[in-house]
């Protein structure tokens, strides 16, 4: 048998806020999860995907913001908490939330291939942007490495553009600085790259060298030309203050001539005999005369004679004062002076050895100043003063010459500089732009090769699965003008897939305009199975969650059959579904011909989370209810009227049996029974092979007969409350539970489960796996 | 079980590029691997398509 996913538990994962366990009867090879919308299907889907693809799931197809991961943990849990163990081939593989907040299965053994089909891709696949559908498909065209490899060379095509756009500007620019240069100079030596290439040999040294030199000149002048403003400034400072001086001295002389007697000479021996009384206030006598005195009475007396005093002391003050800045700006005047004969002997020092055409043509006599030359600061300013000022003009006299030299020596040095840099950067970036110009000729031919590789490759597999889409799309609608799908690459767009189909056999319209919906969830299903069953290996699982809203009777059992067709492609088929019709098609009406294992899921809410039953199909539900000991008449009067119903039915529908016409195809068991011919009830049998294969006939017009002649035990006792019913026995309702089950049991094959309802052989109706045959094809004339 | 669909892109992604002889075979066996691996980066890319000076002295 092949590996199949046995069970699923689920912990605080999305809706199962319960820890909750599924397990899948792995001896069917497909699982029907019913559940009303809200009841948990996607959960289950996501958990799935979770647990072996390491998938957020749905949240993954949808807008969402902040972590992913806390949208997969149920209401209130941290997704830390959730977990999701599930085994697949006996062995259990566990789901939880990682490092990074991102999905993290471990597990041993191996582990199966999910391919899970949502709505929303369905919707992408048929009715989608080309950009969608190629993104919903690509998945199975996986071919990671290959864009990996793709993408890198696409960014370094992009990035070398880039570089070879930058080289062409920079020598671009270069050159036309060159030009400009060269057009400057007059255009000499005819070409401006000739004459840009001598230019950059040129060694700007030397050039450089003098200019430096002119310009320590220049700077010597200039400290020369701040020492004399300096000292001129000194200087009328020094004159002020010699003059403040020279007035405060008359006026102090004049004031001690109009003071009589010695009164003016007196000054000076009271402020110091006020000193002494300051120093020693308890002195008893006279310092002098020695005679006792009262010192504060001597103290009061000084005081007195002072005030009287007053114009003197206050022109003694001023004059002082002057004096003291008169000297001092003296000094000052000194040392400026001494100064500048230091930067006048600085700068004569520095252009007397060397050769300076402007000061060479001042001819200095140089002996003539060698009391300049030598100056030192301990040597007398004044006495040097007169042949530095000399020197010093005659100097300066040269300065307007040696700056505009100065000048015109650096625009030289820099305009070699500048085409020097631009002739190498032209040179350079030439070089490097054909390099660049080669690099991506390549790169971009090598592009051409890997994006026509992957292109070509993605159109040949979506093509090569356009046949077994048509296949199974006509098996689903036959004779409908449908179909011939085919899809390419939109040449002009990466990622982008267009489609094209037959309608009413009209070829390469859009499917999304003329289709109806169901038809286009058909499809989309169609092309998701040939792809599937396309990469299919030997653990390939197929999910189809909720995939379809809506479908007609016709075309739903169509659908089924080829669904149960395609399964034995894959280990398993897993479908998720809200549609009542469908599974009640398993549970009832062809419920005994479905291998399938019916899960139905109860209401959700938040304290219980997930729950689910066991859904049984009508025969088991039968048998279940005939063993019990005490009879559930009204139960098993129902269940097998359903399931009656179910089996008639479907003979009906091979046979195309002659029924009342109504609106609605709700047909009575009695309208079903009579539908079915004598002709057909004695031509019935079935033919069956057992575990050697050996051939055994059963015939069913006596087991009709039988379970007919019964029929109104499921009026009288199942359907509703009736007197006339309470009289049936228990023995006859129990024969006609076990009649019904012996009728539905000789009809469905004991291996596949499934009815016969498959023209193989154009001459009677078998099963999928070929093991039971009902006889006739058509009913007899 | 069949090669994969990655795998089998890539050996003809290789094959294409032999075949335009675009880049010498000394070069392009450097590459081989990691051209068949998927593990190409940008900088190998640039590499790789690096002319030869005899390209440039030709144009």
């Amino acid at each position: 048998m092949p590996g199949r996913i046995e069970s699923i538990i689920m912990e605080k994962f999305k809706g199962a806020t319960n820890r909750v366990a599924i397990d899948f009867d792995t001896s069917k090879p497909v699982v029907m999860i019913f559940g009303e919308n809200g009841t948990g299907k996607s959960t289950i889907v996501d958990a799935i995907d979770f647990v072996y693809n390491e998938n957020f799931g749905s949240i993954d197809q949808r807008s969402t913001t902040g972590s992913k991961a806390d949208l997969l943990a149920s209401l209130g849990s941290p997704a830390g908490n959730l977990k999701v163990i599930a085994k697949y081939a006996g062995n259990n593989w566990t789901g939880i939330i990682g490092l990074g907040k991102k999905p993290v299965s471990t597990g041993s053994g191996d582990r199966p291939t999910v391919k899970i089909l949502r709505r929303s891709e369905i919707l992408k696949i048929v009715d989608g942007q080309p950009t969608a559908r190629y993104e919903a498909l690509k998945s199975f065209i996986n071919v990671p490495k290959a864009e990996n490899n793709e993408n890198a060379l696409r960014t370094a095509v992009n990035d070398t553009n880039k570089k070879y756009n930058d080289a062409v500007i920079a020598y671009q620019q270069a050159e036309q600085n060159l030009k400009e240069a060269w057009e400057a100079e007059g255009k000499p030596d005819g070409d401006y790259k000739r004459w840009a290439k001598s230019k950059s040999e040129i060694d700007a040294t030397t050039l450089a060298k003098s200019s430096s030199h002119l310009n320590s000149i220049i700077q010597k002048m200039n400290d020369c030309d701040s020492a004399l403003k300096s000292l001129n400034d000194a200087d009328t400072i020094y004159k002020l203050a010699e003059k403040a001086y020279i007035e405060a001295e008359q006026k102090y002389n004049s004031v001690r001539e109009s003071i009589k007697g010695i009164e003016k000479d007196i000054v000076d021996v009271l402020e110091k005999a006020k000193d002494f009384l300051a120093k020693y206030p308890t002195a008893a006598s006279c310092p002098v005369c020695e005679k006792p005195e009262n010192t504060s009475e001597l103290v009061d007396k000084i005081d007195k004679r002072l005030a009287s005093l007053k114009s003197l002391i206050e022109a003694k003050k001023t004059y002082e004062s002057a004096k003291k800045l008169a000297d001092g700006q003296e000094k000052v005047l000194l040392s400026k002076k001494s100064d500048w004969i230091g930067k006048v002997r600085d700068l004569a020092s520095f252009v007397n050895d060397s050769s300076v055409p402007e000061i060479d043509s001042l001819c200095i006599p140089w002996t003539n100043f060698t009391g300049v030359l030598g100056f030192n600061k301990s040597d007398c300013a004044d006495m040097v003063a007169p042949t530095a000022k000399q020197l010093s003009e005659r100097l300066l006299s040269s300065k307007g010459s040696i700056e505009a030299r100065k000048q015109k020596e650096e625009k030289e040095v820099n305009q070699l500089k500048l085409i020097k840099t631009s002739y190498q950067t032209y040179t350079n970036k030439t070089v490097q732009a054909k390099r660049l110009e080669k690099q991506l000729d390549t790169l971009k031919k090598l592009h051409e090769i890997v994006e026509k590789e992957r292109k070509d490759f993605v159109e040949n597999e979506l093509g090569s699965i356009s046949g077994e889409v048509d296949s199974l799309y006509t098996k689903i609608h036959p004779a409908e003008g449908l179909g011939k799908v085919e899809f390419y690459l939109n040449p002009k767009f990466i990622g982008s897939l267009g489609f094209t189909g037959h309608f009413q056999g009209t070829a390469d319209i859009q499917p999304q305009a003329y289709y109806s919906e169901s038809h286009l969830d058909t499809l989309g299903v169609c092309v998701f199975l040939a792809l599937a069953k396309k990469y299919a290996d030997e653990n390939t699982v197929v999910i189809l969650d909720d995939v379809i809203t809506s479908i007609d009777q016709a075309h739903m059992t169509r659908f089924m059959q080829a669904l149960h067709d395609e399964a034995s492609n894959f280990n398993q088929l897993i479908i998720t579904t809200h549609y009542r019709p469908w599974r009640d098609r398993y549970k009832y009406s062809q419920g005994p011909t479905a291998n399938v294992h019916l899960i139905d899921l109860l209401h959700w809410s938040h304290p219980r989370g997930i729950r689910h039953t066991k859904t049984k199909h009508s025969v088991e539900e039968l048998i279940d209810h005939l063993k019990k000991d005490e009879l559930d008449r009204q139960g098993v009067a129902s269940k097998a009227g359903i399931l009656l119903e179910g089996v008639i039915d479907h003979i009906a529908l091979i046979y195309n049996c002659k029924l009342p016409r109504k609106a609605e195809p709700n047909y009575t068991l009695g309208e079903l029974l009579d539908s079915i011919s004598k002709k057909l009830k004695s031509a019935l049998k079935m033919e069956k092979l057992n575990e050697n294969s050996e051939r055994g006939e059963i015939v069913l017009s006596g087991l009709i007969d039988e379970v007919s002649g019964l029929t109104w035990i499921r009026n009288q006792v199942g359907c509703h409350f009736n007197v006339l019913g309470m009289e049936i026995s228990d023995a006859d309702v129990r024969q006609y539970g076990e009649l019904t089950i012996k009728f539905a049991n000789a009809l469905i094959c004991n291996k596949c489960g499934e009815l016969p309802c498959r023209n193989k052989s154009g001459s009677y109706w078998e099963c999928k796996c070929g093991s039971a045959f009902m006889h006739p094809f058509t009913i007899p004339s | 079980m069949t090669e994969s669909p990655d795998k089998m892109l890539l050996g003809k992604i290789l094959k294409r590029i032999e075949e335009s002889c675009l880049i010498p075979e000394k070069v392009l066996a450097r590459y081989h691997k990691s051209i068949a691996e998927g593990t190409m980066t940008v900088e190998d890319w640039s590499l790789l398509a690096e002319p030869i000076d005899e390209d440039i002295k030709e144009q």
